[in-house]
């Protein structure tokens, strides 16, 4: 393979490729990103509308406003099903509709699980859905930290809350994941290149050994010429020449 | 090509790789769009930068033959 043309040539998709992918997530996430307006904040990471009084997420049973980060996410196992309870309070009853999950992975919603909505008690009204949620066929493609957006929606699909969190997807064995199988490869074939165009630019940079002196090609059929001494000898191999200082 | 645009190429995707790596490793949350983008970029410059200024560095120093 060519040192030379290969890692330029796959330099140059791979930078088509990515300014491309930018574009079409780019697009696809302006929609989203202006439907989100005109909803006011009350935490960071939460969005409520009006007419609504609280809620909770329990992922596995564990609150996840405290996953707010990559750095304090809750964790999921491969395979693992995991119950995401909703609990709510709301000011008027039947506000609350159905309940939505969302798998966030560069902008793009990889996944989205719904669930109805139902009342527990009151007043004040309280209720609450639950998702029975797993990665299912992309666990074996997928690991690491993924932001997951947890929404209640009411009867005409508007969302009245949500609230953004991140979960740690583990395997058992760091390379049971195919993507990170992938990534390391990548890593291991860069890694040559940039080795092999840094030992390609030594060669280069190298002075060429000195060649061995080699005598004048000579002119006349015996094989090996005999070292070329200066003087009168000069050009004339082969020939009988008579020596310096006269012949007799 | 020479060496030294070679060697900066393969940085650059190498970093974009190693942004991979660490996301996957529960580092870095690639959720937020623009923020990935930023992540992807400047791993690809340092990466190339770094790369390509080794590559150069090696190909004007002389080294010992052997």
């Amino acid at each position: 393979m060519d040192g030379r043309s290969g890692p330029g040539r796959l330099g140059k998709i791979v930078a088509v490729a990515a300014l491309g992918v930018a574009i079409v997530l780019l697009f696809g996430a302006l929609p989203s990103a202006s439907a989100s307006t005109g909803r006011q904040v009350a935490r960071p990471g939460i969005v409520v509308g009006p007419g609504f009084s609280n809620a909770r997420v329990y992922w596995n049973g564990q609150n996840v406003s405290g996953a707010s980060s990559a750095g304090s996410a809750v964790a999921i196992n491969k395979g693992q099903t995991v119950p995401v309870l909703f609990e709510f309070n709301e000011l008027a009853a039947g506000k609350i509709h159905q309940a939505s999950l969302q798998l966030t992975y560069l902008g793009v919603v990889l996944t989205t699980s719904t669930a109805g909505a139902y009342i527990t008690g009151g007043p004040p009204i309280a209720g609450a859905a639950m998702i029975n949620w797993s990665f299912g066929a992309l666990s074996n493609a997928l690991q690491g930290v993924f932001e997951f957006k947890a929404s209640l929606q009411n009867s005409t699909g508007v969302t009245v809350w949500s609230e953004t969190f991140y979960v740690f997807a583990k395997t058992p064995y760091l390379l049971e994941s195919g993507a990170v199988a992938v990534l390391l490869i990548l890593v291991i074939v860069e890694a040559y290149w940039i080795a092999s165009a840094i030992r390609e630019a030594r060669k280069s940079a190298r002075p060429p050994p000195p060649t061995p002196w080699a005598p004048p090609a000579s002119t006349g059929t015996s094989g090996a010429a005999p070292p070329a001494a200066p003087g009168p000898t000069e050009g004339s191999s082969g020939s009988t020449s008579p020596p310096p200082g006269g012949a007799s | 090509m020479s060496a030294t645009s070679q060697a900066a190429g393969s940085g650059a995707v190498l970093g974009i790789v190693l942004v991979f790596l660490l996301q996957q490793f529960g580092v870095l949350a690639l959720s937020d769009l623009v923020l990935s983008l930023v992540f992807f970029v400047v791993a690809a410059v340092v990466g190339g930068v770094l790369c390509g200024l080794a590559a150069r560095r090696a190909g004007r120093r002389p080294s010992s033959p052997g």
